[in-house]
């Protein structure tokens, strides 16, 4: 593997490149607080008259209803699409776009409203993504517009990480950008944004982006911002960083824009959802983003405070359910010193979520592995992925089948604004209001809708309670 | 060539110490003779040598490079690193090099066995110069634990659930209060207050877990850390290889490691070692230990087969003749399981890779 190199010089020209312009670039890496915090502090500074983001331009239509007050992230946009017919293709395609209180593209949208800019999504639609992708990423239950394959895929990146002693690029991310970000000016953090993008970017061939729909893609963007670049005003636009590294150059050659056919998309819509941080957690198998969003929302809120708010938390959640073993005072002064050294070790600014994890296992665990189901790692995955849901405002409509969902369960007095684990009993005997909430339960079963799981049921001859986790 | 068989790891890489001590720049806790960063690099190797010399620092940990990160992190706190893992992964080694690198003496060693007692931890007398002169430091016979006490260096505990539990106790108030008491000495010589530097390294099976578990007074003054073995089979092929030919040019021996032979052995470890092959057929699993240390035990054994009655260069035929011996030790079923992995696995590799061949004729030679 040929080591690609970039000077220091050549790095910095291409942050200033980025900024210099009337048309300013940021390049982002999705659900990234640093980047979030960055963008913020920049578009607060400049005030651009139009903020231009990385979206399905159907969305557009979304951006009031995302500025309401009474939308809370985590939420979601849910695209999808019906197509005619064909052999070795999902006759339906869905897709999430979400949204944490730390992500860029939230922060980017919130700020640009609050110094009056306009907020435009750029990117090709989300029927048109998907006939593109031949090798379409976009399948499966919780697929997300937000993926990052590049960063997973670049051998590159895995060489740096390895070299660096970082067990992934995840790892590396939090090390080079969040540990330190916020204390680089943001030039410098622009400039290694791109070099790390540009340089992920160098592994890949330009079929692969061809073949992907990453080429039209960039094309419709491009054109996106130089029409917006045409009137008059400062621009600022808002892109995952591998596309930002190619789009001022695209622009300048005033690429054409892409045309799509798309006869075949019979059904393509959009919905804003609530949304979830189990679900925006990639190490529960939803493929966006990163893993442990809790981590990330509190290294938003208050960086220096995570390592011991989280280790506290986990703390307090293990005595509450009485387990053997749940961490006391001594264990949780042991691995909040055990995270500060090997943030220290690792030169990390505060612990990340590395650090963190490693001084769980050391301190709470007693052997057992983080992935294992020793009960105080069950709760130490919780609580780094949160269990927050977010909140639509009813503008935003629901669908009939939702909207009858959550009719029912606040009838049944059943807790649906938090992804928690908990159980139910339900006495149908003795308490005849108990008997709609279990038929309910049964049907959403029949239904096989993953809400609910019967972990004890009634027993006729016993007459025992039935009871329900949910 | 050194006169002793196996030299500490303090002695063995004293080139590299010296290197790192040289070249480091970082803060280094008290007691300790090399930064916690320079640690680490003795242990995982660095790819530049220090201050651009002539040593280059070797890996010698593979496969989890934060488990050191953390053990070297744990070795700076108030508590003790407790080492856990499957026989052969390593432990003991990570070890002494975490000692050799920490305090220069990695011999500081309990070896902790059912007949382990208090005064081989701490210490006991020269009964001869008690009975003469009476309790007095000279006629105390200092034990591992004392001497790094005293000292300030690292003290290892091997096999620590070996020991019977309420000798293990005895390392309670020693880790709490980092203190020894030694009731028959007067004055300053009655208490023995552990130096900055100190700390316990212990290591404990997995497989013999049960025999003595340890008191949860005394697991909450240790940090747990599962050495696990190597997961990645190119990482695995790189240390086997590497530590075979180190064996080999200690012992003054030239044989030639072909690549395909170094396959086999780390493929049929693999396979025997999860019950499944890489193309995903089931096998069934023998009992015995088949860990990397037990590979590169067989790799040894097989080029000194392969010097002394072969032509000098590493087989199959030499690799299948000490797996057998590796496999079977005393379960009777492991013969069985071994002699279905031959007939299902082995023999359709046969087929295509010369390697596979000589090793299946070679045990059907010796009426396998």
């Amino acid at each position: 593997l040929s080591t690609p190199s970039v000077s220091i010089e050549e790095s910095r020209a291409w942050g200033s490149r980025l900024l210099a312009g009337r048309v300013s670039y940021f390049p982002i890496r999705h659900h990234s607080p640093a980047c979030a915090w960055h963008l913020q502090r920049l578009i607060e500074m400049r005030r651009p008259q139009t903020v231009l983001i990385e979206g399905p331009s159907h969305f557009n239509r979304f951006v009031e209803l995302l500025d309401d007050a009474a939308t809370v992230p985590p939420v979601a946009i849910y695209s999808y699409c019906n197509f005619k017919a064909r052999e070795g293709r999902p006759a339906r395609l869905g897709a999430y776009y979400p949204f944490a209180a730390y992500s860029p593209e939230w922060v980017a949208l919130k700020s640009a409203r609050r110094s009056g800019a306009q907020v435009r999504f750029i990117d090709l639609g989300f029927a048109a993504q998907t006939l593109l992708d031949q090798a379409s990423r976009l399948t499966g239950r919780s697929a997300t517009l937000l993926e990052e394959h590049a960063f997973q895929r670049s051998a590159w990146l895995r060489q740096l990480a390895a070299s660096l002693g970082c067990r992934d690029v995840d790892e590396l991310w939090d090390r080079l950008f969040e540990s330190w970000g916020r204390e680089l000016p943001l030039e410098e953090f622009v400039a290694r944004v791109a070099t790390y993008c540009e340089l992920a970017r160098r592994d890949v061939p330009v079929e692969v982006h061809d073949r992907d729909g990453t080429t039209a893609r960039e094309a419709e963007m491009a054109w996106h911002i130089a029409s917006a670049a045409a009137g008059n005003g400062e621009l600022l636009v808002v892109t995952g960083g591998y596309h930002t590294v190619v789009l001022p150059d695209l622009v300048a050659r005033q690429a054409r824009r892409p045309d799509i056919d798309q006869g075949e998309v019979v059904v393509a819509d959009d919905v804003l959802v609530r949304y979830s941080f189990d679900r925006l957690d990639r190490t529960n198998g939803y493929g966006a983003g990163m893993p442990s969003p809790a981590f990330y929302q509190r290294a938003w809120d208050e960086p220096g405070a995570v390592a011991l708010g989280v280790l506290t938390d986990i703390a307090g959640r293990a005595r509450e359910s009485a387990i053997e073993g749940a961490p006391m005072t001594s264990s949780l002064i042991a691995a909040l010193e055990q995270a500060e050294r090997l943030a220290c070790l690792r030169r990390n600014r505060h612990p990340t979520r590395s650090d963190l994890w490693d001084a769980i296992e050391s301190c709470f665990l007693q052997g057992a592995g983080l992935g294992q189901s020793h009960p105080v790692a069950v709760i130490a995955r919780t609580v780094l992925s949160g269990t927050q849901v977010g909140q639509v405002p009813a503008a935003a409509g629901l669908p009939p089948i939702v909207a009858d969902f959550n009719l029912r369960s606040r009838a049944c007095r059943l807790d649906i604004d938090s992804t928690a684990v908990r159980e139910l009993a339900l006495d149908i005997y003795a308490q005849p209001r108990t008997r709609p909430v279990s038929r309910f339960l049964h049907q959403l079963g029949f239904l096989q809708v993953p809400f609910a799981h019967r972990v004890a049921g009634p027993d006729f001859i016993g007459r025992r309670a039935g009871r329900r986790r949910r | 060539m050194s006169a002793i068989l196996r030299e500490p790891a303090e002695q063995l890489y004293r080139a590299e110490l010296e290197a790192l001590r040289s070249a480091d720049r970082d803060e280094r806790p008290v007691g300790w003779g090399l930064s916690p960063r320079a640690v680490r690099a003795f242990v995982l190797g660095m790819q530049r040598t220090p201050n651009n010399g002539a040593v280059a620092i070797s890996r010698k940990f593979y496969g989890d490079d934060a488990l050191v990160d953390r053990c070297i992190v744990t070795l700076m706190s108030n508590r003790g690193l407790l080492l856990v893992g499957e026989p052969g992964t390593a432990k003991s080694m990570l070890s002494e090099l975490l000692a050799a690198a920490i305090g220069g003496d990695s011999t500081l060693t309990i070896q902790g066995t059912a007949g382990t007692t208090e005064d081989q931890i701490k210490y006991s007398w020269n009964y001869a110069l008690l009975l003469a002169e009476g309790p007095s430091t000279r006629s105390l016979v200092p034990a591992p634990l004392y001497t790094g006490m005293k000292s300030g260096r690292m003290v290892r505990f091997e096999e620590i659930t070996r020991v019977q539990p309420e000798i293990q106790d005895a390392l309670i108030s020693v880790m709490s209060d980092k203190v020894i008491h030694v009731p028959e000495l007067q004055g300053e010589d009655a208490v023995v207050f552990a130096a900055r530097g100190f700390n316990i390294i212990g290591t404990a099976n997995l497989r013999d877990r049960g025999v003595h578990e340890m008191s949860s007074a005394l697991k909450r003054r240790f940090n747990f850390e599962t050495v696990r073995p190597i997961a990645d089979k190119r990482l695995e092929s790189e240390l086997i290889r590497k530590q075979v030919t180190d064996l080999l040019q200690v012992a003054g021996l030239a044989v030639e490691c072909p690549p395909d032979a170094i396959d086999l052995l780390v493929t049929s470890f693999n396979d025997l070692r999860h019950g499944t092959t890489e193309d995903g057929s089931v096998i069934e699993r023998p009992s015995a230990v088949m860990s990397t240390a037990e590979a590169v035990a067989v790799g040894y054994a097989a080029c000194l087969d392969a010097y002394y009655f072969g032509k000098g260069r590493l087989g199959g035929a030499q690799i299948g003749r000490q797996l057998v011996g590796t496999v079977l030790k005393d379960n009777p079923d492991d013969g069985k399981k071994l002699s279905h992995y031959f007939e299902t696995v082995v023999k359709q590799r046969a087929k295509s890779a010369a390697a596979w061949a000589e090793c299946l004729a070679a045990c059907e030679g010796a009426g396998w």
